[in-house]
Protein backbone atom coordinates (compact mmCIF):
# COMPACT_ATOMS: atom_id res chain seq x y z
CA UNK A 1 0.00 0.00 0.00
CA UNK A 2 0.93 3.31 -1.11
CA UNK A 3 1.46 6.04 1.52
CA UNK A 4 -0.96 7.61 0.03
CA UNK A 5 -3.48 5.42 -0.07
CA UNK A 6 -2.55 4.63 3.72
CA UNK A 7 -3.18 8.46 4.22
CA UNK A 8 -6.40 8.49 2.51
CA UNK A 9 -7.54 4.86 4.65
CA UNK A 10 -6.55 6.73 7.86
CA UNK A 11 -9.13 9.47 7.31
CA UNK A 12 -11.68 7.35 5.76
CA UNK A 13 -11.47 5.26 9.20
CA UNK A 14 -11.30 8.21 11.13
CA UNK A 15 -14.41 10.07 9.39
CA UNK A 16 -16.62 6.65 9.20
CA UNK A 17 -16.00 6.19 13.08
CA UNK A 18 -17.01 9.98 13.75
CA UNK A 19 -19.98 9.31 12.57
CA UNK A 20 -22.54 8.15 15.49
CA UNK A 21 -25.19 6.69 13.70
CA UNK A 22 -23.11 4.47 11.79
CA UNK A 23 -21.03 3.07 15.19
CA UNK A 24 -24.45 2.47 16.89
CA UNK A 25 -25.77 1.01 14.13
CA UNK A 26 -22.98 -1.36 13.28
CA UNK A 27 -21.99 -1.94 17.22
CA UNK A 28 -25.36 -1.45 18.86
CA UNK A 29 -27.68 -3.17 16.87
CA UNK A 30 -25.30 -6.71 16.76
CA UNK A 31 -24.50 -6.75 20.53
CA UNK A 32 -28.42 -6.37 21.38
CA UNK A 33 -29.57 -8.99 18.96
CA UNK A 34 -26.61 -11.24 20.60
CA UNK A 35 -28.24 -10.24 24.05
CA UNK A 36 -31.15 -11.16 23.20
CA UNK A 37 -31.04 -14.58 21.39
CA UNK A 38 -28.04 -15.88 23.78
CA UNK A 39 -30.97 -14.75 26.51
CA UNK A 40 -33.69 -16.75 24.82
CA UNK A 41 -31.79 -20.06 23.40
CA UNK A 42 -28.09 -19.31 24.64
CA UNK A 43 -28.23 -22.36 27.01
CA UNK A 44 -29.80 -24.88 24.73
CA UNK A 45 -26.99 -27.58 23.40
CA UNK A 46 -25.51 -26.92 27.52
CA UNK A 47 -24.11 -23.74 26.42
CA UNK A 48 -22.66 -24.62 23.02
CA UNK A 49 -25.72 -22.73 21.59
CA UNK A 50 -24.13 -19.24 22.73
CA UNK A 51 -21.20 -19.71 21.05
CA UNK A 52 -23.00 -20.07 17.70
CA UNK A 53 -25.43 -17.23 18.21
CA UNK A 54 -22.06 -14.65 19.21
CA UNK A 55 -20.48 -15.98 15.87
CA UNK A 56 -23.42 -15.39 13.99
CA UNK A 57 -23.80 -11.79 15.50
CA UNK A 58 -20.73 -10.64 14.98
CA UNK A 59 -20.75 -11.83 11.60
CA UNK A 60 -24.24 -10.14 10.96
CA UNK A 61 -23.33 -6.72 12.81
CA UNK A 62 -19.51 -7.17 10.35
CA UNK A 63 -22.12 -7.55 7.62
CA UNK A 64 -23.47 -4.40 7.89
CA UNK A 65 -20.56 -2.31 8.46
CA UNK A 66 -19.33 -4.01 5.23
CA UNK A 67 -22.21 -3.37 2.85
CA UNK A 68 -22.62 0.36 4.44
CA UNK A 69 -18.81 0.62 3.81
CA UNK A 70 -18.76 -0.74 0.20
CA UNK A 71 -22.03 1.55 -1.36
CA UNK A 72 -20.01 4.54 1.02
CA UNK A 73 -16.60 4.07 -1.63
CA UNK A 74 -19.14 4.27 -4.27
CA UNK A 75 -20.97 7.67 -2.93
CA UNK A 76 -17.22 9.09 -2.91
CA UNK A 77 -17.09 7.89 -6.53
CA UNK A 78 -20.38 9.13 -8.06
CA UNK A 79 -19.78 12.96 -5.89
CA UNK A 80 -16.82 13.74 -7.65
CA UNK A 81 -14.54 13.67 -4.87
CA UNK A 82 -12.62 11.01 -6.16
CA UNK A 83 -11.58 13.76 -8.40
CA UNK A 84 -10.71 15.75 -5.64
CA UNK A 85 -8.59 13.43 -4.70
CA UNK A 86 -7.34 12.86 -7.77
CA UNK A 87 -6.03 16.21 -7.87
CA UNK A 88 -4.66 16.11 -4.51
CA UNK A 89 -2.51 13.20 -6.44
CA UNK A 90 -4.21 9.92 -5.35
CA UNK A 91 -4.28 8.02 -8.11
CA UNK A 92 -7.90 5.97 -8.38
CA UNK A 93 -5.81 2.37 -7.90
CA UNK A 94 -4.53 4.00 -4.13
CA UNK A 95 -8.41 5.22 -3.74
CA UNK A 96 -9.59 1.79 -4.50
CA UNK A 97 -6.81 0.13 -1.84
CA UNK A 98 -7.20 2.74 0.86
CA UNK A 99 -11.34 2.57 0.81
CA UNK A 100 -11.03 -1.21 0.83
CA UNK A 101 -8.51 -1.13 3.59
CA UNK A 102 -10.59 1.20 5.57
CA UNK A 103 -13.67 -0.77 4.70
CA UNK A 104 -12.25 -3.67 6.37
CA UNK A 105 -10.76 -1.68 9.38
CA UNK A 106 -14.47 -0.38 10.15
CA UNK A 107 -15.85 -3.58 10.41
CA UNK A 108 -13.90 -4.82 13.00
CA UNK A 109 -15.29 -2.98 16.00
CA UNK A 110 -18.63 -4.82 15.46
CA UNK A 111 -17.14 -7.89 15.69
CA UNK A 112 -14.46 -7.03 18.54
CA UNK A 113 -17.89 -5.73 20.23
CA UNK A 114 -19.78 -8.92 19.89
CA UNK A 115 -17.41 -11.56 20.88
CA UNK A 116 -16.48 -9.41 23.79
CA UNK A 117 -19.82 -9.57 25.02
CA UNK A 118 -19.87 -12.99 24.24
CA UNK A 119 -16.78 -13.74 26.29
CA UNK A 120 -18.42 -11.54 29.50
CA UNK A 121 -21.43 -13.51 29.08
CA UNK A 122 -20.46 -16.79 29.48
CA UNK A 123 -19.27 -17.89 25.76
CA UNK A 124 -16.68 -20.92 26.55
CA UNK A 125 -13.95 -20.70 24.07
CA UNK A 126 -9.98 -19.43 24.82
CA UNK A 127 -8.78 -15.89 23.88
CA UNK A 128 -6.69 -17.31 21.32
CA UNK A 129 -9.60 -19.67 19.52
CA UNK A 130 -11.73 -15.83 19.91
CA UNK A 131 -9.36 -14.15 18.31
CA UNK A 132 -8.92 -16.81 15.37
CA UNK A 133 -12.70 -17.40 14.71
CA UNK A 134 -12.08 -12.86 14.21
CA UNK A 135 -9.73 -13.26 11.92
CA UNK A 136 -11.92 -16.05 10.02
CA UNK A 137 -15.18 -13.45 10.06
CA UNK A 138 -13.04 -10.85 8.97
CA UNK A 139 -11.99 -12.24 6.40
CA UNK A 140 -14.85 -13.50 5.29
CA UNK A 141 -16.62 -10.15 5.11
CA UNK A 142 -14.14 -8.76 2.14
CA UNK A 143 -17.24 -10.22 -0.17
CA UNK A 144 -19.88 -8.35 1.77
CA UNK A 145 -17.51 -5.32 1.23
CA UNK A 146 -17.50 -5.77 -2.25
CA UNK A 147 -21.64 -6.13 -2.63
CA UNK A 148 -21.46 -3.17 -1.28
CA UNK A 149 -19.46 -1.57 -3.33
CA UNK A 150 -21.44 -3.24 -6.47
CA UNK A 151 -24.43 -2.00 -5.27
CA UNK A 152 -23.49 1.21 -5.25
CA UNK A 153 -22.68 0.99 -8.39
CA UNK A 154 -26.04 0.68 -9.83
CA UNK A 155 -28.28 2.06 -7.06
CA UNK A 156 -27.85 5.71 -6.01
CA UNK A 157 -28.40 7.73 -2.89
CA UNK A 158 -31.30 7.08 -0.54
CA UNK A 159 -31.87 3.58 -3.36
CA UNK A 160 -28.48 2.31 -2.47
CA UNK A 161 -28.85 2.36 1.67
CA UNK A 162 -32.17 1.07 0.96
CA UNK A 163 -30.75 -1.54 -1.22
CA UNK A 164 -27.75 -2.36 1.04
CA UNK A 165 -30.16 -2.83 3.96
CA UNK A 166 -32.18 -5.40 2.27
CA UNK A 167 -29.68 -6.66 0.24
CA UNK A 168 -27.90 -7.17 3.76
CA UNK A 169 -31.05 -8.96 5.83
CA UNK A 170 -31.14 -11.69 2.69
CA UNK A 171 -27.62 -12.56 3.39
CA UNK A 172 -28.11 -12.86 7.04
CA UNK A 173 -31.68 -14.89 6.71
CA UNK A 174 -30.83 -16.79 3.56
CA UNK A 175 -27.38 -17.45 4.68
CA UNK A 176 -28.64 -18.89 8.01
CA UNK A 177 -27.19 -16.45 10.80
CA UNK A 178 -30.38 -15.61 12.39
CA UNK A 179 -32.23 -19.03 12.10
CA UNK A 180 -30.45 -22.11 11.56
CA UNK A 181 -30.37 -23.06 7.73
CA UNK A 182 -31.79 -26.57 8.61
CA UNK A 183 -34.95 -25.14 9.46
CA UNK A 184 -36.25 -23.63 5.95
CA UNK A 185 -37.40 -25.36 2.74
CA UNK A 186 -34.74 -27.66 0.78
CA UNK A 187 -34.68 -24.98 -1.61
CA UNK A 188 -33.57 -22.26 0.45
CA UNK A 189 -30.75 -24.05 2.58
CA UNK A 190 -29.31 -25.01 -1.10
CA UNK A 191 -29.68 -21.24 -2.19
CA UNK A 192 -28.09 -20.50 1.48
CA UNK A 193 -25.08 -22.40 1.06
CA UNK A 194 -24.42 -20.85 -1.86
CA UNK A 195 -23.89 -17.74 0.20
CA UNK A 196 -20.72 -16.31 1.60
CA UNK A 197 -22.53 -15.53 5.04
CA UNK A 198 -23.58 -19.21 5.33
CA UNK A 199 -19.84 -20.08 5.17
CA UNK A 200 -18.62 -17.30 7.43
CA UNK A 201 -20.57 -18.78 10.04
CA UNK A 202 -19.63 -22.12 9.69
CA UNK A 203 -16.02 -21.26 9.29
CA UNK A 204 -16.30 -19.31 12.84
CA UNK A 205 -17.64 -21.82 14.71
CA UNK A 206 -15.07 -24.01 13.39
CA UNK A 207 -12.17 -21.48 14.54
CA UNK A 208 -14.09 -21.30 17.72
CA UNK A 209 -13.60 -25.68 18.44
CA UNK A 210 -17.00 -26.61 16.69
CA UNK A 211 -16.97 -29.41 14.05
CA UNK A 212 -14.87 -29.26 10.57
CA UNK A 213 -16.20 -27.04 7.96
CA UNK A 214 -15.89 -28.29 4.51
CA UNK A 215 -13.49 -27.00 2.02
CA UNK A 216 -16.26 -26.07 -0.27
CA UNK A 217 -16.75 -23.28 1.19
CA UNK A 218 -13.49 -21.52 0.38
CA UNK A 219 -14.46 -22.32 -2.85
CA UNK A 220 -17.96 -20.43 -2.49
CA UNK A 221 -16.32 -17.73 -1.28
CA UNK A 222 -13.81 -17.18 -3.40
CA UNK A 223 -16.33 -17.21 -6.45
CA UNK A 224 -17.79 -14.46 -4.66
CA UNK A 225 -14.92 -12.42 -4.23
CA UNK A 226 -13.48 -13.19 -7.77
CA UNK A 227 -16.83 -12.04 -9.60
CA UNK A 228 -17.41 -9.24 -6.96
CA UNK A 229 -13.96 -7.84 -7.96
CA UNK A 230 -14.20 -8.27 -11.73
CA UNK A 231 -17.52 -6.15 -11.93
CA UNK A 232 -15.96 -3.56 -9.95
CA UNK A 233 -13.03 -3.27 -11.67
CA UNK A 234 -15.10 -3.66 -15.53
CA UNK A 235 -17.39 -0.43 -13.18
CA UNK A 236 -14.85 1.57 -12.28
CA UNK A 237 -13.00 1.10 -15.39
CA UNK A 238 -16.40 2.34 -17.15
CA UNK A 239 -16.53 5.96 -14.59
CA UNK A 240 -12.96 6.61 -15.30
CA UNK A 241 -13.60 7.81 -18.59
CA UNK A 242 -16.41 9.18 -17.13
CA UNK A 243 -16.99 12.94 -16.68
CA UNK A 244 -20.23 14.35 -18.40
CA UNK A 245 -18.44 17.41 -19.86
CA UNK B 1 15.95 22.23 -14.42
CA UNK B 2 15.68 25.16 -14.67
CA UNK B 3 11.38 25.81 -14.13
CA UNK B 4 10.99 29.41 -15.37
CA UNK B 5 11.89 28.58 -19.09
CA UNK B 6 9.24 25.50 -18.97
CA UNK B 7 6.12 26.24 -20.21
CA UNK B 8 3.56 25.71 -17.53
CA UNK B 9 0.94 24.08 -19.49
CA UNK B 10 1.44 22.93 -22.96
CA UNK B 11 -1.35 21.05 -24.66
CA UNK B 12 -0.34 19.96 -28.32
CA UNK B 13 -3.36 18.77 -30.86
CA UNK B 14 -5.82 17.46 -27.77
CA UNK B 15 -9.39 16.17 -29.06
CA UNK B 16 -11.21 14.09 -26.03
CA UNK B 17 -14.83 12.51 -27.17
CA UNK B 18 -17.50 11.52 -25.52
CA UNK B 19 -19.57 9.05 -27.42
CA UNK B 20 -21.03 11.14 -30.40
CA UNK B 21 -19.72 14.61 -28.85
CA UNK B 22 -16.66 16.08 -29.34
CA UNK B 23 -15.58 18.08 -26.41
CA UNK B 24 -12.31 19.06 -27.15
CA UNK B 25 -10.67 19.18 -30.57
CA UNK B 26 -7.81 19.94 -31.31
CA UNK B 27 -6.46 22.19 -29.10
CA UNK B 28 -3.14 23.47 -29.05
CA UNK B 29 -2.19 25.92 -26.35
CA UNK B 30 0.98 26.95 -24.42
CA UNK B 31 0.96 28.90 -21.24
CA UNK B 32 4.15 30.19 -19.99
CA UNK B 33 5.03 30.22 -16.69
CA UNK B 34 3.10 33.22 -14.32
CA UNK B 35 0.72 33.69 -16.71
CA UNK B 36 -3.20 34.59 -15.96
CA UNK B 37 -4.96 33.33 -18.86
CA UNK B 38 -8.85 33.18 -19.11
CA UNK B 39 -10.45 30.58 -20.78
CA UNK B 40 -14.30 31.85 -22.35
CA UNK B 41 -16.82 29.69 -23.74
CA UNK B 42 -20.52 28.79 -23.79
CA UNK B 43 -21.86 25.81 -21.33
CA UNK B 44 -20.41 22.86 -23.54
CA UNK B 45 -17.35 24.19 -25.19
CA UNK B 46 -15.17 22.41 -23.53
CA UNK B 47 -13.23 24.07 -21.12
CA UNK B 48 -14.14 21.83 -18.04
CA UNK B 49 -12.95 18.98 -19.91
CA UNK B 50 -10.03 20.62 -20.95
CA UNK B 51 -9.54 21.39 -17.45
CA UNK B 52 -9.92 17.71 -16.49
CA UNK B 53 -7.33 16.67 -18.20
CA UNK B 54 -4.89 19.33 -17.44
CA UNK B 55 -5.64 17.72 -13.81
CA UNK B 56 -5.10 13.80 -15.23
CA UNK B 57 -8.54 13.46 -13.99
CA UNK B 58 -9.64 12.58 -17.79
CA UNK B 59 -7.21 11.47 -20.64
CA UNK B 60 -7.46 12.40 -24.23
CA UNK B 61 -8.31 10.49 -26.87
CA UNK B 62 -5.56 12.55 -28.95
CA UNK B 63 -2.38 14.74 -28.41
CA UNK B 64 -0.44 15.53 -25.22
CA UNK B 65 -0.24 17.59 -21.92
CA UNK B 66 2.61 18.77 -20.51
CA UNK B 67 2.46 20.70 -16.80
CA UNK B 68 5.64 21.32 -15.52
CA UNK B 69 6.84 19.45 -18.09
CA UNK B 70 5.68 16.30 -16.56
CA UNK B 71 2.07 13.87 -17.57
CA UNK B 72 -0.39 15.68 -16.20
CA UNK B 73 -1.21 12.73 -13.29
CA UNK B 74 2.58 12.97 -12.50
CA UNK B 75 2.26 16.76 -12.09
CA UNK B 76 -0.78 16.30 -9.73
CA UNK B 77 0.92 13.69 -7.72
CA UNK B 78 4.18 15.87 -7.40
CA UNK B 79 1.71 18.97 -6.36
CA UNK B 80 2.54 20.89 -9.28
CA UNK B 81 -0.91 21.67 -10.18
CA UNK B 82 -4.04 22.75 -7.85
CA UNK B 83 -7.40 23.24 -9.23
CA UNK B 84 -11.08 24.89 -7.81
CA UNK B 85 -13.20 22.04 -9.52
CA UNK B 86 -16.58 23.42 -10.62
CA UNK B 87 -18.16 20.40 -9.76
CA UNK B 88 -15.86 18.92 -7.40
CA UNK B 89 -17.87 17.40 -4.56
CA UNK B 90 -16.83 17.93 -0.84
CA UNK B 91 -17.91 15.62 1.54
CA UNK B 92 -21.05 17.31 2.88
CA UNK B 93 -21.35 15.53 6.36
CA UNK B 94 -17.98 16.80 7.65
CA UNK B 95 -16.35 19.55 8.78
CA UNK B 96 -14.28 21.96 6.72
CA UNK B 97 -11.73 21.12 8.66
CA UNK B 98 -12.35 17.20 8.65
CA UNK B 99 -12.13 17.65 4.64
CA UNK B 100 -9.10 19.75 4.46
CA UNK B 101 -6.96 17.43 6.64
CA UNK B 102 -7.94 14.47 4.52
CA UNK B 103 -6.59 16.22 1.18
CA UNK B 104 -3.60 17.64 3.06
CA UNK B 105 -2.21 14.11 4.17
CA UNK B 106 -2.90 13.27 0.47
CA UNK B 107 -0.43 16.35 -0.62
CA UNK B 108 3.07 15.81 -1.49
CA UNK B 109 4.57 19.40 -0.20
CA UNK B 110 1.49 20.90 1.40
CA UNK B 111 0.77 23.99 3.10
CA UNK B 112 0.19 24.35 6.58
CA UNK B 113 -3.21 23.93 7.12
CA UNK B 114 -3.67 27.08 9.23
CA UNK B 115 -1.65 29.11 6.62
CA UNK B 116 -4.27 28.32 3.73
CA UNK B 117 -7.03 28.84 5.97
CA UNK B 118 -5.66 32.46 6.33
CA UNK B 119 -5.14 32.74 2.68
CA UNK B 120 -8.27 31.78 1.17
CA UNK B 121 -10.17 33.02 4.11
CA UNK B 122 -11.92 30.13 5.64
CA UNK B 123 -10.19 30.28 9.14
CA UNK B 124 -14.10 31.29 10.43
CA UNK B 125 -15.39 27.79 8.63
CA UNK B 126 -13.12 25.50 9.64
CA UNK B 127 -15.51 23.90 12.27
CA UNK B 128 -18.66 24.28 9.85
CA UNK B 129 -20.10 21.60 8.20
CA UNK B 130 -19.75 21.70 4.41
CA UNK B 131 -23.16 20.89 3.54
CA UNK B 132 -24.29 24.11 6.13
CA UNK B 133 -22.45 26.59 4.18
CA UNK B 134 -23.80 29.15 1.54
CA UNK B 135 -22.18 28.89 -1.88
CA UNK B 136 -20.37 31.75 -1.77
CA UNK B 137 -18.26 29.72 1.45
CA UNK B 138 -18.25 26.94 -0.44
CA UNK B 139 -15.80 28.50 -2.99
CA UNK B 140 -13.55 29.74 -0.51
CA UNK B 141 -13.21 25.95 0.97
CA UNK B 142 -12.75 25.13 -2.80
CA UNK B 143 -10.22 27.72 -3.08
CA UNK B 144 -8.40 26.79 0.20
CA UNK B 145 -8.48 23.20 -1.32
CA UNK B 146 -6.99 24.46 -4.89
CA UNK B 147 -3.77 26.01 -2.41
CA UNK B 148 -3.20 22.93 0.01
CA UNK B 149 -0.90 21.87 -2.32
CA UNK B 150 0.99 24.78 -2.72
CA UNK B 151 0.59 24.84 -6.66
CA UNK B 152 2.70 25.99 -9.14
CA UNK B 153 -0.31 26.45 -11.45
CA UNK B 154 -4.04 27.10 -10.48
CA UNK B 155 -7.25 26.18 -12.36
CA UNK B 156 -9.99 28.04 -11.52
CA UNK B 157 -13.52 26.97 -13.01
CA UNK B 158 -16.31 29.45 -12.51
CA UNK B 159 -14.46 30.42 -8.90
CA UNK B 160 -17.02 33.29 -8.42
CA UNK B 161 -19.69 31.62 -9.29
CA UNK B 162 -22.54 32.35 -6.29
CA UNK B 163 -20.96 34.91 -4.59
CA UNK B 164 -22.06 38.61 -3.99
CA UNK B 165 -20.20 41.55 -5.29
CA UNK B 166 -17.97 42.38 -2.58
CA UNK B 167 -17.20 38.61 -1.62
CA UNK B 168 -16.31 38.59 -5.14
CA UNK B 169 -13.80 41.80 -4.86
CA UNK B 170 -12.97 40.55 -1.80
CA UNK B 171 -11.78 36.74 -3.78
CA UNK B 172 -10.24 38.70 -6.30
CA UNK B 173 -8.15 40.40 -3.93
CA UNK B 174 -6.97 37.23 -2.73
CA UNK B 175 -6.30 35.32 -5.96
CA UNK B 176 -4.36 38.65 -7.32
CA UNK B 177 -2.16 38.14 -4.41
CA UNK B 178 -1.62 34.28 -4.64
CA UNK B 179 -0.71 35.27 -8.92
CA UNK B 180 2.11 37.80 -7.61
CA UNK B 181 3.85 34.93 -6.35
CA UNK B 182 4.59 34.06 -10.22
CA UNK B 183 1.85 30.92 -10.13
CA UNK B 184 0.62 30.29 -13.49
CA UNK B 185 -3.29 30.82 -13.45
CA UNK B 186 -6.09 28.90 -15.46
CA UNK B 187 -9.61 30.89 -15.08
CA UNK B 188 -12.96 29.76 -16.69
CA UNK B 189 -15.51 32.19 -16.18
CA UNK B 190 -19.30 33.31 -17.57
CA UNK B 191 -17.92 36.41 -16.27
CA UNK B 192 -16.57 38.12 -19.26
CA UNK B 193 -15.50 41.90 -17.49
CA UNK B 194 -13.33 39.49 -14.65
CA UNK B 195 -11.61 37.83 -17.64
CA UNK B 196 -10.89 41.73 -19.28
CA UNK B 197 -9.84 42.56 -15.89
CA UNK B 198 -7.74 39.87 -14.29
CA UNK B 199 -6.57 38.20 -17.30
CA UNK B 200 -3.13 39.50 -19.32
CA UNK B 201 -4.50 36.69 -22.11
CA UNK B 202 -8.05 35.61 -23.09
CA UNK B 203 -8.64 32.16 -25.05
CA UNK B 204 -12.26 31.88 -26.21
CA UNK B 205 -13.20 27.88 -26.92
CA UNK B 206 -16.09 27.18 -28.99
CA UNK B 207 -17.53 23.94 -29.64
CA UNK B 208 -14.12 22.46 -28.61
CA UNK B 209 -11.57 24.67 -30.29
CA UNK B 210 -10.23 27.60 -29.89
CA UNK B 211 -11.55 30.31 -31.99
CA UNK B 212 -9.62 33.15 -30.48
CA UNK B 213 -6.13 33.72 -28.40
CA UNK B 214 -4.75 36.99 -27.37
CA UNK B 215 -5.06 39.93 -24.86
CA UNK B 216 -8.92 40.28 -24.12
CA UNK B 217 -8.67 44.30 -25.81
CA UNK B 218 -6.79 42.84 -28.62
CA UNK B 219 -9.73 40.33 -29.25
CA UNK B 220 -12.16 42.55 -28.50
CA UNK B 221 -10.83 44.81 -31.16
CA UNK B 222 -9.83 42.43 -33.85
CA UNK B 223 -13.38 40.94 -34.00
CA UNK B 224 -15.99 43.57 -34.39
CA UNK B 225 -14.12 46.73 -34.49
CA UNK B 226 -14.99 49.73 -33.13
CA UNK B 227 -18.72 51.26 -32.81
CA UNK B 228 -19.83 54.86 -34.54
CA UNK B 229 -23.03 56.83 -32.94
CA UNK B 230 -23.55 59.87 -34.80
CA UNK B 231 -26.59 61.92 -34.53
CA UNK B 232 -27.34 63.76 -38.10
CA UNK B 233 -26.62 61.78 -41.44
CA UNK B 234 -29.51 59.12 -42.29
CA UNK B 235 -28.37 55.13 -41.28
CA UNK B 236 -28.29 54.65 -44.87
CA UNK B 237 -25.39 57.41 -45.83
CA UNK B 238 -23.67 56.72 -42.98
CA UNK B 239 -23.61 52.82 -44.24
CA UNK B 240 -22.02 53.99 -47.62
CA UNK B 241 -18.75 55.66 -45.75
CA UNK B 242 -15.29 53.81 -46.48
CA UNK B 243 -14.43 51.07 -43.20
CA UNK B 244 -18.14 50.62 -42.27
CA UNK B 245 -19.32 47.43 -42.07
CA UNK B 246 -23.00 48.22 -41.42
CA UNK B 247 -24.92 50.88 -39.66
CA UNK B 248 -28.49 51.28 -37.87
CA UNK B 249 -31.14 53.69 -36.62
CA UNK B 250 -30.61 54.23 -33.14
CA UNK B 251 -32.97 56.10 -30.77
CA UNK B 252 -30.71 59.40 -31.22
CA UNK B 253 -28.75 58.82 -34.31
CA UNK B 254 -27.41 56.67 -36.32
CA UNK B 255 -25.12 53.47 -34.84
CA UNK B 256 -22.41 51.78 -37.14
CA UNK B 257 -19.86 48.73 -37.00
CA UNK B 258 -17.14 50.16 -38.12
CA UNK B 259 -14.07 47.71 -39.86
CA UNK B 260 -11.40 51.02 -39.74
CA UNK B 261 -13.09 53.85 -37.68
CA UNK B 262 -10.28 56.05 -38.80
CA UNK B 263 -11.01 56.28 -42.37
CA UNK B 264 -14.70 56.07 -41.48
CA UNK B 265 -14.94 59.45 -38.80
CA UNK B 266 -12.36 61.16 -41.53
CA UNK B 267 -15.00 60.56 -44.48
CA UNK B 268 -18.07 61.45 -42.12
CA UNK B 269 -16.37 64.40 -41.51
CA UNK B 270 -15.50 65.65 -45.06
CA UNK B 271 -18.97 64.77 -46.26
CA UNK B 272 -20.89 64.96 -43.49
CA UNK B 273 -20.34 68.67 -41.91
CA UNK B 274 -23.73 68.98 -39.61
CA UNK B 275 -22.96 65.80 -38.40
CA UNK B 276 -22.79 65.99 -34.28
CA UNK B 277 -22.96 63.94 -31.05
CA UNK B 278 -19.67 61.72 -32.67
CA UNK B 279 -18.94 59.06 -30.38
CA UNK B 280 -16.53 56.19 -30.75
CA UNK B 281 -15.99 53.03 -28.94
CA UNK B 282 -14.51 49.96 -28.70
CA UNK B 283 -16.71 47.28 -28.22
CA UNK B 284 -16.98 44.90 -24.94
CA UNK B 285 -15.37 41.84 -24.43
CA UNK B 286 -18.87 40.62 -24.29
CA UNK B 287 -19.80 42.19 -27.71
CA UNK B 288 -16.94 40.71 -29.31
CA UNK B 289 -17.73 37.01 -26.80
CA UNK B 290 -20.78 36.90 -28.54
CA UNK B 291 -20.22 37.68 -32.05
CA UNK B 292 -17.49 35.48 -32.04
CA UNK B 293 -19.58 32.25 -30.72
CA UNK B 294 -22.97 33.65 -32.23
CA UNK B 295 -22.69 30.53 -34.66
CA UNK B 296 -23.24 28.29 -31.50
CA UNK B 297 -26.80 29.57 -30.71
CA UNK B 298 -28.17 28.91 -34.33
Amino acid sequence: MTSRAAAYAYHSIRITLHQVPFVVFTIALPVGMYLLFSMMFGDMGEGAARAGIMVNMAAYGGLGAAVTAGAQIQEDLRTGFLRQLMVAGLTPRGFLIGSLAAASAIVLPALVAVFLTGAVTGVDATPGRMIAAIGVLWAGLLPAILIGLVLGMFLRGSAASAGSVVVMMLMAIAGGLWMPLEMFPGWMQSLGQGLPTFWMSRWGAWALGGPQAPAIGLLVVGIWVAALALTVLLGMRRSRGGSRR
Amino acid sequence: MTADQIPAVQVHGVTKRFGEITAVDDVHLEVPAGQVLALLGRNGAGKSTLMEMLLGITRPGAGEIRVGGLAPQEASSRGLIGAMLQNGALLPEETVRSMLRLLHSLHARPLPLEEVAERADVADLMSRRIGKLSGGQMQRVRFAVALLGDPDVILLDEPTVGMDVETRRDFWVRIRHVARAGRTIVLATHYLQEAETEAERVVVLDRGRIIADGPGAEITRSISGRTLRVVGPSPAEVAALPGVSEAVADAEGVLARCTDSDAALRALLREHPQARGIEISPPSLEDAFLRLTEGAVR
